[in-house]
């Protein structure tokens, strides 16, 4: 596939002029590439292992856009946003899918007694209640709404995300506390 | 709170967080001077912030932790590519052979009778050579494919609705894949203008039932044999195929030019709605002198090959005999003889019948199923050697001397005894009505007998036999999973009611001796069962109470009855059960109840109760093992009750988030599961035994899995799911140990379970290759299951969530193209569900809410297609609004269709932008 970097670094360039259709297929790209990147990675780690986000991210980028390519510094940029942005829809929808297996859940038979089951409420349950409330962020702060994509989903550092988003450390930390003193308040309400 | 707002309110928070102590303090105290508001949105934010920075909210990123397997992320290209072919509508998981469409399901509004337009241009009627219950038979010419066939089309009334439809295209469909010389095969299944009608090859000769009746020329036993030996051969070729025809008779059976036997209508010609029993209104039930006894009382559960073979041989008997080994002159009348009543000995009808061939109808013709032939090709050895001059395997049991002459010396209540069975299955064609005047009219006779008989000791055991048949059949109605289907509903709470006076009555007239006492209390019991089943729990409670009140006053007299203290044991496990049940929805209530009108002590009180009977039905338990050591049944019934407890506290220590409580619960199931192991030691043949150590390893699986939902831990909850997966290996191994025959349909679905089971758990613990085989395994049990009982409910759901999950399983493993087609299936097989029970707003809700889940696999795919989501998303609705149409049940699924609606309109509003954007660029 030797066309795929060039044609994705062209992509990148529609993508960042504003070209939608080309931000979307730009998009399922990366997401693609970061899930089956991360089944085989994880396919040679010993069962439990974890792999940090921006790893996977980084290498990712290296695959798709490859080491030598000759890429604008902002190019590269709308990349990571993106890629940040396609985690998040990774986790969630492993989070979804997983919820809806149990909601199909497991059932016991008894020789006298039949069971019905009580819903749990579990790691997915939090993580996709997070998206939900973050959806409302976005609505009310979307600036700050990016700040905790990139920083929990991509797992960019604090200097990173500020790099990416054109924004001083200090106010990335101050959004990142507002930002969390707000979901973990919305989380709780709801 | 509006975007302005926060922003004022965001600033302010940072300037707090910026300053500690006093400094903190006297700015928000400004603040508070200032604006109220604002400063309770800080102070607010501020707890949240330090609460959050205690708990560690988002400290770490995101991460992936998994282990994957590499062969499943095969060659992503490729499943895109056929993923493609789905996307692209060349690829349709409703079209899939094994699955009815909703297109075929579809009922057109009108229905034609004119033969012209009967079955569309394509075939070319040319005469009508049969005429059935549900249709008509033509002889037919296929223009296209120029072949002659023989068209059964199903006209007017015969396939009554959906349900009945869906069921004529899934059992054509398994007809259609037979192929075997002995076997006519179907060529063609479709509708036209309503009519359903299916293409068989044409096959010119006279039936076998040319053969039976007062002036046919009959066959010669030798040849007889010769044919029948050839239609059991073809019979077990579809058992191996998991197709029962279910109405085998000489008119089904074609003798080709006089000489090959070929078998017609595998499958197909049983009258539809005829196994689901209660829910038949009016129409013709079709013949029973030829059905099992199993088939003829509608007991589903118990239909398996061995129904055939005794289909087999009344066949053979009718072609030995000139007539079928029953035959009433009402159905009723049939159906009480098929039940009931010995044939007569062939040797009395004809003379020189060679007794061989008597031998083998009679071990065909059997009442049990387990004492016929296992399958139909013992049969056809045994007419082979008989052929050969060998000799057969059967042995002559004396089977016409044995049995059922009870009810022959006892017309009467027999005949009662009969129409109160034949109550259970043709309840609506006589009426309701005339169930529960059977019943009424079986009380009377019984209080009669009780009064007249109790001196003769011999009709009080006739009298005993007699309830004890009264029992079986309420039993039935009250705990029979297969009773509790939706369609049976009606008939069956109408059976349960006159239970419920039948034993009111029994109890109320019960002399103060001590064996009338011991039958008071069983009287009672049953009772407060059928009140159970009627949903009233309390006053079944008080009922068993009393019966409680009456075994210990016999306990004082007798205290080292082992049947009186099973009986007690008994008692308090209901009660046990009953605690739990109000237990269980009192805790409900509390979870919901802002209030807190829920009084604690009322739950303290249930749980009380449910902890001090189960503790006795294990205590009572104990004594009946201790005087009766050497029954299996006693140790047996000690396991169960220990099992129970086991599985009360993994329940209570679920519920209240218990980790400890649930590891106890484990060692209550092991104990036990050694209880069973020793007793199968000793008794390794014990079949119940063994099913419950299945059962056993499965409430232990299931006990682990729940607990993972309370661990924190990714290695706690990795050990669980491998005790999991253990256990439930256990379980399969247990239930693959248990002898074939003896395997009911319900202990397949208990198997099916554990696959299923199994698979989730490897879906936890990403283990991919097992994760695939455990969900084909369950599949295909389920598969089975409801190929061989179209009609039952619960198996198709539970088929639907296997599907269901299996789906989630490949989405996840980048198999997209397999699971959108595993999503169709389950779509579709919760259809079909819906179509047997139309009415029932579960199958309506998970059908709303598995295709909600599909609708966002279409959005959210790597490649979206909102147009196939919005299809799928919209049909759904219409198909849920023209089932539902205005009715009160609607209103429980509103929430959902919202939900759904509401996910079309951002489909549709996301197309609309992206044609936009389209035709921008």
């Amino acid at each position: 596939m030797a066309e795929e970097p060039a044609e994705l670094t062209v992509l990148l360039q529609q993508a960042n002029r504003g070209d939608a259709a080309a931000g979307s297929k730009l998009f399922r790209r990366v997401q693609s590439q970061l899930h089956s990147m991360a089944e085989q990675r994880l396919s040679r780690e010993q069962a439990g292992a974890t792999i940090q986000a921006t790893v996977l991210v980084h290498d990712a980028f290296l695959q798709l856009v490859g080491a030598d390519q000759d890429i604008a510094y902002n190019d590269r940029k709308h990349f990571y946003v993106l890629a940040a942005q396609a985690m998040r829809r990774i986790l969630i929808d492993r989070a979804r899918s997983r919820r809806a297996l149990k909601r199909g859940g497991p059932d016991r038979k008894r020789a006298d007694i039949v069971v019905e089951d009580i819903a749990g409420r579990s790691a997915d349950d939090e993580l996709l209640a997070l998206h939900e409330a973050l959806k409302e962020l976005t609505t009310l702060d979307p600036r700050q709404a990016k700040v905790v994509e990139l920083r929990h989903f991509g797992g960019y550092s604090v200097d990173e995300t500020a790099d990416l988003l054109e924004l001083s450390p200090s106010t990335i930390k101050q959004e990142f506390a507002a930002a969390k003193a707000w979901l973990f308040r919305q989380l709780k309400r709801n | 709170m509006s975007s302005e707002n926060w922003h004022h309110a965001k600033e302010a928070l940072a300037q707090a967080m910026e300053l500690a102590g006093d400094e903190r303090n006297s700015y928000l105290a400004n603040l508070q001077q200032s604006s109220p508001e604002l400063h309770a949105e800080v102070v607010s934010l501020l707890e949240s912030q330090a609460e959050a920075e205690q708990q560690g909210f988002l400290d770490r990123a995101a991460e992936t932790s998994n282990h994957f397997d590499d062969q499943e992320t095969a060659n992503p290209r490729d499943a895109e590519e056929t993923a493609d072919q789905y996307l692209t509508g060349t690829y349709d998981p409703d079209r899939t052979r094994d699955y009815v469409t909703t297109d075929d399901l579809q009922l057109p509004p009108k229905r034609s009778d004119a033969p012209s337009d009967l079955v569309g241009p394509d075939y070319e009627l040319e005469k009508k050579i049969g005429q059935g219950g549900m249709g008509s038979v033509y002889k037919a010419y296929h223009r296209s494919l120029r072949r002659t066939v023989a068209l059964k089309i199903i006209t007017g009334g015969g396939l009554r609705d959906e349900i009945d439809i869906a069921r004529f295209h899934i059992e054509a469909e398994a007809a259609a894949r037979l192929d075997h010389p002995g076997i006519i095969p179907v060529y063609d299944v479709g509708e036209h203008n309503g009519n359903h009608y299916y293409a068989m090859a044409y096959v010119e000769g006279p039936s076998l039932s040319e053969f039976v009746g007062p002036k046919a020329k009959k066959l010669t036993p030798q040849r007889a044999a010769e044919v029948m030996e050839q239609v059991c051969r073809a019979v077990q070729f579809a058992h191996d195929r998991a197709v029962i025809h279910r109405d085998l008779k000489p008119a089904n059976i074609m003798l080709e030019n006089g000489e090959v036997p070929r078998l017609a209508d595998f499958g197909l010609a049983k009258d539809m709605g005829q196994d689901d029993g209660l829910t038949m209104t009016g129409q013709v039930m079709g013949t029973p002198s030829y059905m099992a006894p199993e088939q003829a009382t509608g007991k589903l559960d118990e239909i398996s090959n061995r129904t055939d073979v005794y289909s087999l041989g009344a066949t053979l008997y009718a072609l030995l005999a000139g007539r079928p080994p029953f035959s009433g002159g009402t159905m009723l009348e049939t159906i009480r003889q098929v039940v009931r009543a010995d044939p007569e000995p062939l040797t009395q009808i004809v003379n020189a019948i060679p007794p061989d061939l008597q031998t083998i109808c009679e071990k065909c013709l059997a009442k049990k199923p387990q004492d016929r032939y296992a399958a139909a090709d013992e049969v056809a050895d045994d007419l082979q050697r008989f052929l050969q001059r060998k000799p057969i395997s059967a042995r002559p049991l004396g089977f016409w001397a044995r049995g059922w002459r009870l009810c022959q010396r006892h017309p009467i209540e027999s005949s009662l005894l009969a129409l109160a069975l034949a109550a259970i299955i043709i309840g609506s064609i006589v009426s309701v009505n005339y169930g529960i005047q059977a019943n009424r009219a079986l009380a009377q006779a019984n209080r009669a007998n009780t009064k007249a008989n109790r001196a003769l000791s011999q009709a009080t055991e006739h009298q005993r036999d007699l309830r004890d048949a009264v029992k079986e059949m309420f039993v039935f109605v009250s705990e029979d999973d297969l009773a509790q289907e939706p369609g049976m509903q009606p008939a069956r709470m109408k059976l349960l009611n006159s239970a419920q006076r039948y034993y009111s009555e029994l109890i109320e007239q019960v002399p103060d001796d001590a064996e009338s006492q011991r039958e008071l209390a069983d009287a009672q019991f049953m009772l407060a069962k059928v009140q159970m089943a009627l949903g009233q729990d309390e006053q079944a409670t008080k009922t068993l109470d009393e019966a409680l009140r009456t075994q210990q006053k016999l306990a004082q007299q007798s205290p080292d009855d082992a049947g009186l203290l099973a009986a007690m044991a008994k008692t308090h496990n209901q009660l046990a059960i009953v605690a739990q049940k109000q237990w269980q929805s009192l805790t409900q209530m509390q979870s919901m109840d802002k209030l807190g009108s829920v009084v604690r002590s009322e739950v303290e009180a249930a749980l009380a109760s449910w902890k001090q009977h189960s503790a006795d039905a294990i205590r009572f338990r104990r004594s009946v093992v201790a005087l009766t050591p050497d029954q299996a049944e006693a140790n047996r019934l000690l396991a169960s009750a220990l099992m129970n407890e086991g599985n009360a506290m993994s329940i209570r220590g679920y519920t209240n988030r218990d980790l400890l409580e649930q590891d106890r619960a484990r060692q209550q199931l092991l104990e036990a599961q050694q209880v069973r192991q020793n007793t199968l030691q000793d008794f390794p043949n014990e079949t119940l035994v063994r099913r419950d150590l299945g059962r056993g390893y499965f409430n232990l699986a299931s006990n682990e899995f729940t607990a993972t939902d309370h661990e924190s831990k990714e290695e706690a909850m990795r050990a669980r799911w491998n005790q999991c997966v253990a256990d439930l290996t256990s379980a399969i191994t247990a239930y693959e140990q248990l002898p074939s025959d003896s395997l009911k349909l319900d202990t397949k679905l208990e198997l099916a379970r554990c696959y299923r089971l199994r698979a989730d758990t490897h879906f936890y613990l990403m283990d991919v290759e097992h994760t695939g085989e455990d969900y084909k395994a369950a599949e295909n049990v389920l598969r089975l299951l409801t190929l061989r009982n179209p009609s039952v409910y619960r198996y198709r759901i539970v088929l639907a969530e296997a599907q269901f999950n299996y789906s989630q399983f490949c989405f996840n493993f980048g198999q997209q193209e397999l699971g959108l087609l595993l999503l169709g299936k389950s779509r579709a097989t919760l259809l079909q569900s819906l179509r047997i029970d139309p009415s029932s707003t579960q199958a309506a809700n998970q059908y709303l809410t598995f295709t909600q889940t599909i609708v966002a696999a279409f959005v959210e795919n790597l490649r979206p297609d909102l147009a196939m989501a919005e299809t799928v998303a919209q049909q759904a609705l219409d198909e849920i609004r023209a089932l539902f149409n205005e009715s009160k049940e609607f209103e429980v699924l509103l929430p959902i269709v919202e939900e759904l609606q509401d996910t079309v309109q951002s489909i549709q509003t996301q197309r609309g932008k992206d044609e936009e954007s389209s035709t921008v660029t």
